[in-house]
């Protein structure tokens, strides 16, 4: 079941050190780009890098300027893709690239263990093939050839567990199992010291927990590949998997109730198959149903475990509570929906959500609505990264309305979601949340915390690759960062509408944090109001680029498209950058204008120059 | 989440609490957000902390000054300015206390009391990196002028550089990179725009000089402090000459001070500015003659307006 690492990767690693592991940041998305602000691949080209220092000429800055520091401290969970979009906040746009360029996937033909195998290096860790290799223990597995389906997902499922269990040490999986959660989750007055939480969360293998993911990433395509006359139906158990990262592991048996074409109800079951019907599962851990209109509750959690659920049919219904729906804490989970039109509700750390590992919920095709409370919809906490990958349809994902934003805004619920990033300020660091949605005509609703945007050492991705898509939001979002953070909205065609009634928003920085906005194409219309579109205080960087379109720019307050105002002894700068199409400003701007405002505030509308005439001169 | 952060340190604090109950009660509450439902409570909490005089700063100093929650400092700041010069003793006292925040704390407070007595101890602490920022912080307030040439070695600092010429980045999340910020462990890039400011705070020759040089600096954040300073100095005679730079990002600093500054004295080194062969210098020239605002100006604001092509520039101009 074992074998030797792979004297080529040994080889490789001692070269790298002489200490026998390759060092994680390698192959990571922080080392890819932390030199970027001299090319930046995939991200702004050529001519909008170069109109972007036209424009900050403008405010006696360059863009090597907006490297200044904005990260005065440190924590032992402090991310290097955020180190580097604090550092060169141009690199957000390279991210976002990088991001819709790795996470979709063939609706004909899903590759699961390809795209989660991709996740890990946004936490910092090499490509998963490569880390199983290098995690330290030496652990590579070998593929069961010839196997039955029982046999083979009983050693995925066994294989995934022993890398959490090694993931976890035994002797904080307590501390974990009590504090973890609830340093996210809990919405009470009651004071508790977290010093303890954060020093057993810090002996938390991550790198192990993204091999898990890569695993349980391999066990849905199979589960995605076999179909239905290949399961005997009836329980298994199959017994003598050596799954460890030791010699010395005892071999372990995995039991799977595989469960026939009819409408069933599986409850409390650790690995179920289903063949078909209109099936409801309930608190199961590793679901595979073949088809069917289903409704899930509480299934597949990545609470201090590995959950997987994959559907690969029907119209769908998910309800959940907290860390459900491709959720984890101190684990891993895993959610496919490979077909129709799902509904998902869940309350907290859900729906591609993650602290302390890895939750991925993929949903290749239909129109889909996603509803929850907070942290929720690609959400990253600290250590954690949480992806939610929309393939294709015109969705729906709705976050707040439980948890009020007290006391700041008393009458607004909190979202924290949808492309989200949050630390636990001023103890660790958050992680990264990322939202994708690769298709359709999408609807985004968030209250207070949301969209591309995140809170305390943290990022925030969402990217739409398509479709006349709507925004909207109450406060802090839409492509910002808020305190010492980071996030990227990051729409890349049709026509789109941003509304949020206050700022920080639509590629907005506020207190050291870095915000973008990067609509690329459309006639979009931008509602928003207080440090706006373009705006930022306080050492913080806010930019909103829009490539192309007939667009409005709209909005009550001063502090709006490009403005920026003095706080807390530091400037900030606030960038507004229209390269094309007719447009419309209600401060001030206009079709080829160049503007500076407030304290290191530009905007510019670019316009190319015009054709000359046969004389020589420029045409009308 | 502030809450959350909040919880924390209160309970960090009341751990230790001696048997002051009333006290550890108001404290709580002069320590949440001022903001929403927490707007009349807070000041109320501070106000009666503040009536508790002595016993009060007895219970705050030292312990509650170890520190860097934002929320608590703020209470802490409102409280001890309230009771006033007798929490000044106490807090010359931590400035030598072990623990670092208190220090810093310590010395903050005793600028914001207008101690002038501590100024020669809290200048010690410029050379200490855990408590620089207070004692920045504490010496403008108290315009120590003895305390110039210290505070121009932590503007004058600069990291050092790096052989390949690439930046150092901590990429963090391994055990294997050492911390350290990337203005190095030395001097933040956040203290040195500190030192700025409270260079401006201070004044007199030898800090306007050392904040001349400063809008040259590298780390745009310290030319933008340098030229804050400079407009709050009113420092137009210093700023004159730099108009005719030949670093333009100096020109440009000292073209906007001087709009800030809106001293008529400037018109004559910015009327000619209005021909400037770089449009963004004609724009900037012509947007601090709008703000010195005098009716002289308005007839070549015209005429420049009437010859001008670049958008940018016009703009500045009508």
């Amino acid at each position: 079941m074992r074998a030797p690492v792979l004297a080529a990767l040994i080889a490789a690693a001692a070269a790298d050190g002489g200490s026998g592991r390759i060092p994680l940041q390698n192959r990571s998305i922080a080392d890819l780009l932390q030199d970027t602000h001299v090319a930046l691949p995939g991200g702004l080209d050529e001519g909008e890098r170069q109109r972007v220092a036209e424009a900050l000429a403008h405010v006696n800055m360059s863009i090597e300027d907006l490297g200044w520091d904005k990260r005065p401290i440190d924590d032992p969970f402090r991310l290097g893709v955020v180190n580097v979009a604090l550092d060169q906040p141009l690199a957000l746009a390279a991210m976002a690239e990088r991001a819709r360029g790795d996470f979709t996937v063939n609706p004909a033909k899903p590759d699961i263990e390809a795209l989660v195998g991709g996740i890990g290096a946004w936490q910092g860790h090499p490509a998963s093939w490569e880390l199983s290799a290098c995690s330290g223990s030496g652990w590579m597995r070998i593929e069961l050839r010839g196997a039955s389906p029982m046999s083979k997902l009983a050693d995925d499922v066994a294989h995934v567990d022993a890398a959490v269990r090694s993931a976890i040490p035994d002797a904080v999986t307590d501390r974990l199992r009590a504090d973890a959660a609830r340093a996210y989750l809990e919405d009470s007055e009651e004071s508790w010291d977290m010093a303890p939480m954060r020093e057993t969360a810090a002996k938390v293998d991550v790198g192990m927990l993204d091999l898990a993911m890569f695993w349980l990433g391999g066990l849905a395509n199979r589960a995605l590949a076999t179909d239905a006359p290949s399961w005997r139906r009836g329980r298994h158990v199959v017994r003598d998997i050596a799954a460890g990262p030791s010699n010395d592991d005892e071999p372990v048996a995995v039991s799977i109730l595989v469960a026939g074409p009819g409408a069933d109800r599986h409850e409390n079951l650790d690995v179920v198959v289903d063949l078909g019907g209109d099936d409801t599962y309930v608190n199961c851990r590793v679901v595979i149903d073949l088809g069917g209109n289903d409704t899930y509750r509480n299934c597949g959690s990545g609470f201090m475990q590995a959950g997987l659920v994959v559907d690969r049919a029907g119209d769908d219904r998910y309800l959940g509570g907290d860390i459900t729906q491709g959720g984890a804490v101190g684990g891993v989970a895993l959610l496919v929906d490979v077909a129709g039109d799902d509904y998902y509700d869940a309350s907290q750390i859900s729906q591609g959500a993650a602290v302390l590992g890895f939750g991925v919920l993929v949903d290749v095709a239909g129109n889909d609505i996603y509803r929850g409370a907070r942290f929720v919809q690609g959400f990253g906490g600290m250590h954690g990264v949480g992806l939610l990958l929309d393939q294709s349809g015109e969705d729906t994902y709705l976050a707040g309305g439980r948890f009020k934003h007290e006391p700041l805004l008393p009458e607004n619920y909190q979202s924290l979601s949808q492309g989200f990033g949050f630390g636990l300020r001023p103890d660790a660091s958050g992680g990264v949340g990322l939202l994708v949605d690769q298709a359709g005509n999408d609807s985004y609703h968030a209250e207070v915390f949301g969209q591309g945007a995140s809170y305390w050492f943290a990022l925030g991705i969402l990217i739409d690759s398509a479709g006349h898509d709507k925004y909207d939001l109450y406060q802090y979002g839409q492509g910002a960062g808020i305190h010492l953070s980071a996030g990227i909205l990051m729409d890349v065609a049709g026509n789109d509408g941003y509304t949020c009634n206050n700022g920080v928003a639509q590629g907005s920085g506020h207190d050291w944090g870095v915000g973008m906005l990067w609509d690329r194409a459309g006639m979009d219309a931008y509602q928003g109001s207080g440090m706006s579109q373009g705006g930022a205080n306080a050492n913080g960087i806010g930019m909103i680029l829009d490539d192309a379109g007939n667009d409005s720019y709209a909005g009550w307050n001063e502090r709006n498209q490009g403005d920026s105002f003095p706080a807390r002894g530091s400037v900030g700068l606030g960038l507004l950058l229209d390269l094309g199409g007719a447009d419309k400003y209600t401060h001030g701007g206009a079709d080829g204008a160049t503007w500076t405002r407030g304290n290191v505030g530009v905007g510019m509308d670019w316009e190319p120059p015009k054709p000359l005439d046969a004389s020589g001169g420029a045409k009308p | 989440m502030r809450r959350l952060a909040l919880l924390v340190m209160i309970l960090a604090t009341s751990v230790r609490a001696e048997p002051l109950g009333d006290l550890d009660a108001l404290w709580k509450d002069a320590c949440l957000w001022e903001v929403g439902s927490n707007t009349e409570k807070v000041p109320a909490a501070r106000k009666a902390l503040i009536a508790e005089g002595d016993r009060a700063i007895a219970y705050l100093v030292p312990e509650r000054l170890d520190t860097k929650d934002t929320l608590i400092t703020r209470a802490l700041s409102v409280v001890v300015t309230g009771v006033g010069a007798s929490a000044a003793p106490p807090l010359r006292a931590a400035l030598r206390d072990e623990r670092p925040n208190v220090r810093r704390n310590a010395a903050d407070l005793l600028g914001q009391l207008g101690d002038a007595e501590s100024a020669t101890a809290i200048a010690v602490l410029l050379g200490d990196k855990d408590t620089r920022q207070g004692a920045l912080t504490a010496l403008g307030a108290l315009k120590a002028e003895a305390s110039v040439t210290a505070i121009v070695d932590v503007l004058r600092w600069q990291p050092p550089a790096n052989p390949d010429g690439a930046r150092i980045v901590n990429l963090g999340n391994t055990s294997e990179a050492p911390m350290r910020t990337r203005s190095g462990d030395q001097v933040l890039e956040r203290e040195r725009v500190l030192a700025a400011s409270t260079l401006g705070r201070i004044g007199g020759s030898a800090a306007t000089t050392a904040l001349v040089a400063a809008l040259a600096d590298r780390a745009a954040q310290v030319r933008f402090a340098a030229q804050v300073a400079l407009e709050a100095l009113k420092a137009t005679d210093a700023l004159l000459p730099l108009a005719a730079s030949a670093d333009p990002r100096v020109r440009l600093h000292a073209i906007d001070a001087l709009g800030t500054i809106a001293d008529p004295a400037a018109r004559s080194t910015l009327l000619p500015l209005l021909k400037d062969p770089s449009p963004i210098v004609r724009g900037h020239a012509a947007e601090s003659l709008q703000r010195i605002g005098s009716p002289d100006d308005h007839a070549a604001l015209a005429s420049a307006l009437a010859v001008e092509t670049d958008a940018f520039a016009r703009t500045k101009m009508k």
